[in-house]
């Protein structure tokens, strides 16, 4: 056996010389001081995402994306299929977990300062990505076809609808007719299966050379510090690898625990169900939206998220590599109203 | 020299232009085709929803008209109406509650009166009503005033 692997290397060796990759990742190093620690989440996360990727390949093969047949299909993944409610349950709790490591990814980047020159498109890709992170979150919430998930994507791709001019139609093109319907269920099934994928492929990748090119960021207030570095193979590899399997032991405890539901069919005509919200990752957004005229809530929305993407251009202290508070002030701000209105969100009733 | 470099500015902009043109001649098709056909809204259509008996005074059956959910209440007075049941704020399924003789939206918490009027927002357009026939003993709703 070990003949037959030394024997492929050393094929693959002389065809794409391996001994430069592999000087490269043991060259390589990640610096070390007292926020190291910040630095597994990418890794975590990247980890979730080929998880989310291998389950949901294995759920395609049952699932059938029609509104007679999908809540049915879900029902003989959970309870005919052999493993299929692990198989489900680990990519909906892996989603869950997805977005929370990505949010603690992102605003552990913000608060470091990590955006700063020359890491500015990592950030923006990075902030692009959990967009469409959140994208594959809704786009896959109507799938099972329940109740909830109905009325639910019918309120997210109606709000788009209160946008001039082009609300219109960025709601037809969501739900794919007049009506929440077999239409939508297959865009949102090709949204979720192929377009977003690919989408995501393709930042993760200039976002993982970036990462490659630039190296891992030092805060500035470790910068005069005495700081180690660590080999990043075979020792921080080794670490990610170890952290990767606890998050894995983690998400099967809790598929175990608490596994997905299959949920109650969706009947358009039958009333919404009580106390319908939005996933905890929607929260926040609910919750503007009921505190002020919709137009004004997606009108803010819209122009924080663009002031969220440009906030290395627009933080000149650290991209000239001096500390300031007023950007941490912010990143504060930000935080406590995401915290604040998802938890009001979630006590509240309608 | 100055004649070469005229021409490379010339072509350079005349790629510009015609790329851009191309660029909008594929993204155009595209865009149409994601854009589903719209739904004529002038429809006319009547539908058998329940027998005088099947529905007790007070109460509702929820049935689907024109793709639509759509509801008729026998009235305490004996009288039907028939309106959509799709809340007109973002178009979840309201529900009847008999007690307060209301619809309520479970979504945000909208109220309609019995006649289909915003009693409490977010929506601010009432409920759209049908029309009702009574024939026999067959109760029909339709979209227009007709005789069934």
């Amino acid at each position: 056996m070990t003949r037959v692997r030394d024997k492929f290397l050393s094929f693959l060796d002389e065809r794409f010389d391996l001994d430069l990759l592999k000087k490269y990742f043991t060259k390589k190093t990640v610096p070390e001081h007292k926020y190291s620690f910040w630095y597994y989440f990418g890794g975590i996360a990247l980890f979730l995402l080929v998880l989310q990727i291998v389950t949901g390949i294995l759920l395609s093969f049952y699932y059938v994306p029609t509104p007679e047949k999908a809540n049915e299909s879900v029902k003989f993944i959970m309870t005919q299929v052999s493993y299929g409610w692990l198989i489900r349950s680990l990519h909906f709790w892996g989603a869950n977990f997805l977005v929370a490591i990505l949010l603690v990814h992102m605003f552990s980047t913000f608060f470091l300062k990590a955006y700063r020159k020359p890491r500015e498109l990592m950030w923006m890709v990075g902030v692009l990505l959990i967009f469409l992170i959140l994208g594959f979150a809704f786009t896959g919430y109507l799938l099972p076809w329940t109740s909830l998930s109905y009325f639910a994507t019918k309120i997210g791709v109606s709000t788009p609808y209160i946008v001039p001019l082009v609300g219109k139609y960025l709601s037809l093109f969501l739900q794919g007719g007049e009506e929440v319907g077999g239409a939508t269920l297959t865009r949102m099934y090709s949204l979720h299966t192929i377009v977003l994928p690919m989408l995501v492929t393709a930042l993760v990748i200039i976002h993982i050379v970036l990462s490659q090119i630039f190296g891992s960021s030092v805060p500035l207030s470790q910068r005069n510090n005495a700081i180690g570095s660590t080999r990043f193979y075979p020792d921080f590899a080794l670490r990610d690898f170890a952290v990767w399997a606890g998050v894995l032991a983690i998400l099967v405890l809790f598929s175990a625990v608490a596994p997905e539901s299959v949920g109650q069919k969706a009947n358009p005509i039958e009333p919404a169900p009580a106390g319908i919200k939005p996933e905890w990752y929607f929260l926040f957004v609910f919750q503007t939206l009921r505190m002020m005229p919709e137009i004004i809530a997606v009108g803010l929305i819209t122009l924080f998220l663009i002031f969220w993407i440009f906030v290395p251009f627009l933080d000149r202290k650290s991209s000239r590599e001096e500390t300031g508070k007023l950007f941490t002030i912010i990143g504060v701000v930000v935080l406590l109203y995401f915290l604040t209105t998802t938890v009001v969100a979630f006590l509240s009733k309608v | 020299m100055d004649h070469l470099s005229d021409r490379r500015k010339f072509f350079k902009r005349l790629l510009k232009v015609t790329s851009t043109i191309l660029a909008v001649y594929i993204v155009y098709p595209v865009v149409r085709f994601l854009i589903p056909p719209p739904v004529p809204t002038d429809e006319k259509a009547t539908v058998e929803v329940a027998t005088t008996s099947e529905l007790q005074l007070d109460s509702a059956k929820f049935f689907e008209f024109l793709n639509k959910p759509a509801v008729l209440v026998h009235l305490p007075d004996g009288k039907y109406e028939a309106l959509s049941a799709k809340c007109t704020h973002l178009g979840c399924t309201v529900e009847f509650e008999p007690q307060k003789e209301i619809f309520y939206c479970n979504c945000h918490g909208s109220e309609f009166g019995i006649d289909g009027s915003v009693l409490r927002g977010p929506a601010v357009l009432p409920l759209k009503k049908y029309f009702v026939t009574i024939n026999g003993n067959k109760v029909f709703v339709s979209t227009t005033k007709t005789n069934v």
